[in-house]
């Protein structure tokens, strides 16, 4: 096959002097457009912050009357008592520690989008990783929210950290919740810090082009001094990867610590050895369909249409899918070692859960979580918006569900049938407090969207210029966008 | 002889690096090309460190420290708050279970391996920086920019360089 390569002046401002006679758009367009120039990415993404459309702030105003109803019913539960939640002796986690598992999982896909997938290099998470990064920071901090509201008594969460109390009792270090305490706390600081890190070089660029007002100095203050100096890149590149390789480890290790709060009990249905791993692909699976609902919000709220474009959707699509058939896989394994297994206990559990009262929603999220993504295997719905849409939302549906149905069937059926509490169900408190969290989350992705760059410029411009100098050295008759990913 | 500014911008990666080759090769009196000079890109661009020449990396040492130095902190924090409190009951169990204090301990060593790998960039990188002389906002953007000092002498020699690889601009120091 004879390669042969065209003029080989790249251009940086006029992208249509670098193409040849025939343009790289007769291929389909990729992860990004060649034609974009690196002036354009940055008017776009500048000019998004400033006027994004007006369902914006609608979608604020919503947001907010969510938070005002989970913070109505948390102030009625901390002046009346955690009895108002409707919790019982034996049920003793219920909503709360669901969304709390659920908020977790969520935060996983940043990590896995933003970091795995930068250490294999994979281009078209360049598009999406920063608000998937912003995902991770803020819903771990609403997943923390759950741990104060479940306490109850606000004033003792000291309780949990590793400080003794008035009493000079140390916390008990070989519990799993204060592991939970070290590992999602040393989770959020780092994916805060990674989060943090990886805008700087944005934040200098908006530092230069917004040129008055609080927004001015807070970039001023953010970006460091920062100039995109050969030194500045060069440790750059070097301090960014290895923030990747610690925060795949923490993500891997948080979801498998979360999970031992289960699997470290004696309580059928918990004590199984398959959670850390059903856990963790669990969570990246229910935090990439919660990618895809913000990508389609973002993508139309703040116009963001040419990078968060229909083959990056793809692309998420079919990893979410590929997450859905392990995490379906395993749930099965789970079901099949309890099942085949000794522990006559964990089975009446399992049967209970799947014809007893909490039959219904039970077999609801199988349904969801295991049937629905197959919508996903078909390509002429992988970039149909409103069936993604609406698809995600169900997902996530789904694994609130099964996080749900890990804990109250669980704990209302246990060893002992005086501990039996089948009829427990959430007071409208939980639900509003659980409400009132995806205004809490919505609303911070919201704001760091208005204020931050929500895709992330630089890495736009090196997808842009890689795919610029793939089309300029694409041998003849073969499609420009073919290559590498 | 004083020295002096000079800033080139440049539309395209190749024509910048081979203005720094060229610069490299011709070698002027008192110009040294890995002191005096510094590129300015708007996206990280690895080909420049071919023609820039190899320049260390250090920021991979901070983490490392950082990790070891926290976590045996929390090691020995976990432990001793056990070693001294005997009236909790362990029941048959070790006072110090160091399997157990190693959960917390690994969440440390990832702590202080993060904040000390951004403590490393800042320190490797030289931030918070100030504004170095002749800075544009367009080497952030969508121009690669290539700023040396010089003295007074050389700096026609090194503009006619930089002329003959097609940059864009320049701006210079105003001389004293």
């Amino acid at each position: 096959m004879t390669i042969k390569i065209k003029d080989d002046k790249p251009f940086l401002r006029d992208t249509s002097k670098m193409l040849w006679d025939g343009e790289p758009a007769a291929a389909e367009v990729r992860d990004i457009s060649p034609h974009v120039s690196f002036a354009q990415i940055t008017s776009d993404v500048v000019n998004s912050l400033e006027n994004p459309r007006p369902i914006y702030w609608w979608a604020i105003a919503i947001c907010v009357f969510m938070i005002g109803v989970g913070v109505a019913c948390e102030f009625y539960q901390y002046r009346t008592g955690l009895g108002v939640s409707n919790k019982s002796n034996t049920n003793v986690w219920g909503v709360y520690i669901a969304s709390f598992v659920f908020w977790v999982g969520v935060s996983h896909a940043g990590t896995l989008l933003s970091a795995l997938l930068h250490l294999t290099h994979s281009d078209w998470r360049k598009s999406v990783f920063r608000y998937a990064e912003a995902m991770t920071t803020f819903a771990l901090m609403t997943a923390g929210l759950f741990v104060l509201v479940h306490l109850g008594r606000l004033w003792q969460v000291y309780y949990v950290m590793p400080y003794p109390n008035e009493r000079g009792v140390w916390s008990n270090f070989q519990s799993p919740l204060v592991w939970d305490m070290f590992v999602i706390g040393a989770y959020l600081t780092c994916s805060s810090i990674f989060l943090y890190t990886g805008m700087i070089p944005d934040l200098a660029v908006f530092r230069d082009n917004i040129h008055d007002g609080w927004r001015k100095k807070l970039y001023t203050f953010l970006a460091m001094g920062w100039q995109g100096t050969d030194r500045h890149w060069r440790n750059f590149r070097v301090a960014y990867l290895t923030l990747s390789v610690y925060l795949i480890i923490l993500a891997v290790s948080g979801h498998s610590v979360v999970s031992s709060d289960f699997a470290m009990s004696q309580q059928p249905g918990f004590h199984i050895t398959s959670f850390p791993p059903y856990f963790v692909v669990g969570a990246l699976y229910s935090g990439n369909a919660a990618l895809i609902t913000v990508f389609i919000i973002l993508r139309f709220m703040f116009r963001y249409e040419q990078y968060l474009n229909m083959d990056v959707l793809r692309k998420l699509v079919r990893l979410t899918f590929a997450l859905a058939m392990i995490w379906t896989y395993l749930h099965l394994i789970e079901m099949a070692t309890v099942w085949y297994g000794h522990d006559t206990a964990a089975r009446d559990q399992l049967y209970f859960k799947a014809t007893g009262a909490y039959a219904g929603w039970w077999w609801l999220f199988n349904f969801l979580a295991i049937v629905c993504p197959w919508v996903m295997a078909f390509r002429r719905w992988q970039t149909n918006l409103p069936v993604q849409m609406v698809l995600s939302l169900l997902l996530n549906v789904g694994m609130w569900l099964e996080r749900w149905m890990i804990i109250a069937p669980t704990l209302g059926h246990s060893h002992y049938p005086w501990t039996f509490d089948f009829d427990q169900w959430p007071s409208f408190v939980q639900w509003g407090i659980l409400f009132g969290s995806f205004g809490w989350f919505s609303l911070l992705i919201l704001i760091f969207c208005k204020v931050f760059p929500a895709v992330s410029m630089y890495e736009l411009k090196e997808l842009a210029y890689a795919r610029k100098m793939e089309a300029h050295h694409a041998p003849v008759g073969e499609p420009a966008t073919k290559g590498a990913h | 002889m004083s020295k002096r500014h000079l800033l080139a911008l440049f539309d395209s990666f190749d024509e910048a690096g081979e203005a720094i080759l060229e610069l490299r090769k011709a070698k002027f009196k008192g110009f040294n090309t890995d002191h005096d000079m510094i590129i300015k890109s708007p996206i990280e661009h690895p080909e420049f460190e071919r023609v820039l020449g190899p320049k260390p990396v250090h920021v991979q040492w901070f983490p490392l420290f950082g990790s070891l130095v926290f976590s045996t902190f929390l090691f020995i924090l976990v432990s001793g708050a056990q070693a001294n409190f005997f009236e909790q009951l362990k029941g048959g169990k070790p006072i110090v279970p160091i399997p157990i204090n190693l959960v917390p301990t690994y969440a440390l060593f990832m702590i202080g391996g993060v904040f000390f790998t951004v403590l490393g960039l800042f320190v490797c990188a030289g931030l918070p920086a100030r504004r170095v002389p002749l800075y544009t906002s367009r080497v952030l953007d969508d121009q690669i920019g290539v700023l040396v000092k010089a003295d007074e002498a050389t700096l026609p020699a090194i503009k006619a360089i930089f002329t003959k690889h097609k940059a864009v601009e320049f701006q210079e120091e105003v001389g004293k």
